[in-house]
Order: structure tokens, then sequence, then C-alpha cells
């Protein structure tokens, strides 16, 4: 084969190899996947019981919008405790979601998973956040608390359109190139020697 | 093969910077621990406070890191040792992410197409047809195991297999070597101190004192690596019976007044027993063949993770490369696929990915999902589990009924 014919062949290659980067990337930056935000996250976090109060109540407002999910913090000692209590989410005087649940289903700390339907304009909003014990059986049910607030997790929905995620990653490669040089140029040295 | 070798390293070096596993990471934290001074890592993790889990391999294991760590450091920079001691769960945040994974994962792919050549070789060496051996290259290069585990997940398994398979090169003409090689291997990760007393067993043409003298070379060395270790109790409690060590002696069969029988023993003897009796380790495919089926009935009988079933490629790269039969192969990949997708570990799919798009880490567990869509998932991952173990079985008569070839 030609000289000039084996250079275009690696040109062409190695613009396939590109573009197949950014394609790939493009199809996992549009996965929809979540952001989180913990309130309080530095601070110290300590464990009261559920029952110690008549109602644990934290203010908070939205980073981000499509909140769609809170998850509270328990902690259910051995797996023993058989208490109930109830999460509530407000919005102003609205009920986003209001649900019972066992400690049975709760571990030695784990998250009681509070999902709604999404609220798309949620940045920026101010929303409530309450825990109350509904049915006392042997009070061993703690919840995570830091500050004197409820301990959870917010979580975002996030889903990049195809503009934004080609952008965001012809970007990235751009800024590998630029920074992280091997990364890129390792494959495609030795792409360049395979359609040699 | 330098083209398929040259494709290989194009692949890998190409997906492994995108891909993330806090693991990868975590094994080569322990070797910076103490401006990289510590030697006694079993001590040093028991008598200062450190938030790592302890050290579960042997001494062996920990010196290969040692050995790997100036080279991963040559290129991810001073940094990359910053990033090492960042939480697994927070590290593919960093902008240079790219960069610390191809650093970590580099020494272990480099070995993965070191050991591509040597499975090559050792098909050649033994009489087989260059096309045959082109084969059983492309089979370990590209299976979807070799790919996930190694090149994605960068699970570092290849530090004990590379070492296997030099001495299974060695194996008909220079048995001590063999054997020396295989003790190193073995030092490393468990494992393969299995197949080496398997291949001490069934070393054709010797006596039995040379089989037991053999045998005692890998074993020698294995104990001789762990020695200065075994008067610690920490180091017994941490490596010799760690969850990992024993995990093969749960599968059990109760006889009553408490006694049990060891199911994956019990098994191992019977894979021993026939392969002395058929005397399959004067062949490769016999030696192949005996050393597939035992690794796959302790994985198909023990809880394992997806990512050791990269043990078996070797052996089935050839295997599939001589016999037109590979049926067996394509109904354990499913198998093996849902039970990874099972399992309750994001870094097993979607945190995979997080280099890329880090919201994914926040993506609830693929059973949860699949719960909430009415799939009875312990159902699901038993079927599974029971898939991988019917192949096990299968290899096992297969063991029975295998005939020498004479063809090449």
């Amino acid at each position: 084969m030609k000289i000039g014919n084996k250079f275009l062949r690696i040109f062409l290659g190695e613009f396939l190899l590109i573009v197949i980067l950014i394609f790939t990337m493009t199809v996992i930056k549009m996965v929809p996947g979540k952001t989180t935000f913990e309130k309080n996250i530095e601070e110290k976090l300590y464990f009261p019981k559920v029952f110690e109060k008549d109602i644990f109540t934290t203010n908070f407002v939205a980073v981000d919008n499509n909140l769609g999910r809170v998850d509270v913090l328990f902690k259910n000692p051995n797996l023993e405790s058989r208490d109930e209590i109830e999460i509530v989410l407000w919005e102003g005087n609205k009920t986003i979601f209001r649900e019972n649940y066992n400690a049975y289903n709760l571990g030695d700390t784990s998250h009681a998973r509070a999902d709604f339907p999404k609220i798309s304009d949620s940045k920026g909003k101010e929303f409530i956040l309450t825990v109350k014990g509904v049915k006392l059986v042997d009070g061993k049910l703690a919840m995570g608390a830091k500050k004197n607030e409820i301990g959870f997790i917010q979580y975002y929905d996030q889903k990049m359109s195809l503009i934004s995620a080609i952008k965001s990653s012809v970007n990235e490669l751009l800024i590998i190139i630029s920074t992280q040089t091997i990364v890129l140029a390792l494959p495609m040295v030795l792409w360049g020697a395979f359609l040699w | 093969m330098k083209k398929i070798i040259l494709l290989a390293a194009v692949l890998y070096f190409l997906v492994a910077p995108f891909t993330y596993h806090p693991d990868t990471k975590l094994v080569l934290y322990y070797p910076t621990l103490n401006n990289s001074k510590v030697w006694n890592i079993y001590t040093y993790l028991n008598t200062h406070q450190d938030d790592a889990p302890k050290f579960h391999y042997p001494p062996m294991h920990y010196w290969v890191l040692k050995a790997e760590l100036p080279l991963v450091k040559l290129i991810g920079g001073k940094n990359i040792v910053n990033w090492l001691k960042t939480g697994g769960n927070v590290a593919f945040n960093d902008p240079k992410v790219y960069l610390y994974n191809l650093a970590c994962k580099f020494p272990l792919l480099i070995l993965i197409l070191l050991s591509g050549v040597l499975i090559g070789k050792i098909a050649i060496k033994n009489g087989y047809k260059k096309e045959i051996a082109l084969k059983a290259i492309k089979i370990w290069l590209f299976n979807p195991l070799t790919l996930y585990s190694a090149v994605i997940m960068g699970q570092n398994d290849i530090l004990a297999i590379c070492p296997f398979l030099i001495g299974l090169y060695f194996y008909s003409d220079l048995p001590f070597l063999a054997f020396f090689l295989f003790g190193v291997s073995g030092s490393i990760k468990n494992y393969p101190l299995i197949w080496a007393i398997i291949l001490a067993l069934i070393y054709p043409k010797v006596s039995w004192f040379k089989k037991i003298v053999l045998g005692t070379v890998a074993v020698g060395l294995y104990l001789l690596s762990m020695a200065p270790f075994l008067g610690l109790n920490y180091f017994r409690e941490d490596v010799l019976y760690s969850g990992l060590s024993i995990r093969m002696f749960e599968s059990v069969l109760n006889i009553g007044f408490g006694e049990k029988i060891l199911l994956v023993p019990v098994l191992l003897l019977v894979v021993i027993l026939i392969a002395v009796k058929k005397n399959l380790g004067r062949s490769l495919r016999g030696q192949m063949s005996v050393l597939l089926t035992a690794t796959i009935l302790i994985l198909g009988l023990t809880h394992f993770h997806p990512q050791w079933l990269i043990w078996i490629m070797p052996f089935v790269a050839i295997i599939l490369a001589i016999e037109k039969e590979n049926w067996w192969f394509w109904l354990l990949m499913p198998a093996v696929a849902l039970i990874t997708l099972l399992f309750e570990d994001k870094f097993l799919y979607w945190g995979l990915l997080t280099p890329i798009n880090s919201n994914l880490i926040n993506l609830p567990f693929m059973g949860q999902y699949l719960q909430t869509k009415g799939v009875d998932i312990e159902l699901l991952n038993n079927l599974c589990h029971s898939v991988v173990a019917g192949v096990a079985i299968y290899w096992l008569w297969n063991l029975g009924n295998l005939k020498h070839e004479n063809r090449k």
C-alpha cells in the first residue's frame, strides 16, 4: 500500500476512534441519574431515640430542580425494634409525601426511603420534613440527627439532553487532551500502529 | 499474533481510563502507607489507626503491589498518592480520574496482554497449530470475563494468573521451575495453589515421590513467604481464616451429630482421582480440563464475586480453541451476568461508569429496581447460581468421559 494511502487510513481510523468515544460518552451521560445533597454534611452525627420528642422537624431549601426522593437515616440497634414512625414532607401546607414505616424494615443504621413524584421546579423552594413516632412498641428505634436537625439526604433527578451530552463529552475530551494527554495519546498511537 | 495483541492493547487502553472500581485504588493505597516505608502491612494496620479495611491477601501480594507502585506513580504523577487516599465513593469525582485509572490499571493491562502471548506459546509448545494458538489468544483477550474483570474493573487476579501461566509454559520440560512459579503465583493469591497441587498429582510419567516433591516446591514456597508472619494472631485472622480463604468450605452436607461433609473438597478429590486414574496430566487438553473443572466447581459451589470468573479463562481459552463445542460457556455467561447485576454493589455495574457520569452512583441497586417490577430476585439469583453449579457438575461428568486426543 502506498504511504499516502496508509496515512489516509490512519487519519480516518483515528477520526473514527474519537467519534466512537464521543458517541459512547454521550450515551452514558444521557443515562438518567441522580445527584445528592446532604444538609449539615460536615456536622457530627448522633442518634436520638425517636420517642424522645413528639415530633422532629427540619426545614430545607431545595438546591436543584427535580427533587424526587429523600432518605432519612435511622438506627435499629441489633435489629430488635418494632416501633413505628411516620415521615411527612410538606411544601407549605401541601403534603408531598406521607408514609408509616415499621422498624422491622430498618437496619442497624439504614435509610428509610421516601419516593414521591419529582418536583420539576423545586430549586429554591422551601420544604419541611417531619419524623414522629406513631406506635411505641419498645422505644429502641433511633434517628440520625445533625445539629438538632433530621439526618437525611436529598435526591435530584438529572437527565442531560442530547446536545448538552455531546457538548459535555467533547469538552471533557478536550480537557483530557490538555491535562491528561497520555490517556488519549496511548490508545491513539497504538491504533495508528495497528492501522499502519 | 502482533496484530491481535495490538488490537487488544488499543481496546484495553481506550476502555480502562474511563471505567472505575474502588478496589483498584484501594489495593494500591496500602503500599503508600507511611510514605511507602511499610513492609509488614499486617502489623502496621493492626497497630495504627487507619480507615482502610484489613489486608486479606498473602504477603507476596503486598510486595508485588509495592513493586507496582513506582510505575503507577510514573504514569499518574506524584498527586496520585493523594488520590489513592480519597474515599472510594468520591474518588471518581476527581478531574484527573482518567489518568489515575490508567495509571492504576497499566501494570495489570500489560500482564493481561502478556498472558495472551503465554497462552499462545503454551498451545504451540504442546504441538497445536498456529491457528489454534491464535484462536486461544483471541478468546483470552476478547472474552467478556477478561474485559469485565481485568480491563473494566481492574481486578488484580492477573498478578497471580500471569506467573502461573509462565509456570505452565515450563510444566512439561522444566518441572521444578514450573512449580517454583506456581508457588510464586499461589503466594500472591491462594487459589493457584490448588491448581499447583492438582498439577503435581497428575504430573505424567514420574513416581509418586517426585509428584509429592513437585507439589512441595509450590506449597513450600507459599509457606516460606508467610513464615515470618505466621506467629501473628492478626495475620492468621486477616489472611488464613478470612472470609475469602474459607469460603470454599461453606457448602456442606450435614451427616448428623454435628458433622458435615464439605462439598467443594469432596468434589476436588473426585476431580483429582479421575485425573490420576485417566492420566490426564499427559496432554494439555487433559490438564486444562482438570484445572477448569476444579476451578468452576469451587466457583459454582461458593458465593463468588463475579470478577473471580477470570480464573477459569486461561483454561477455557485453550479448551474452546481446541474444541468446537462451546454451548456450555454461552450458558454460563448470562447466568454470571445476572448474578453480577443482582449484587448489592453498584460498582459492579452503574458505578463502573461514574468517571463519565457521576450521577449514576445514586441510582438504586439493579435488584431493587427489578423488585419494583415484581421480580423475585432471590429466586432469580439462586437459579443463576444453580446454572453455574450445573455447568460445573457437567464438567465433572465431562472429565470422566474425556478421551485423549491424538489430533493436534
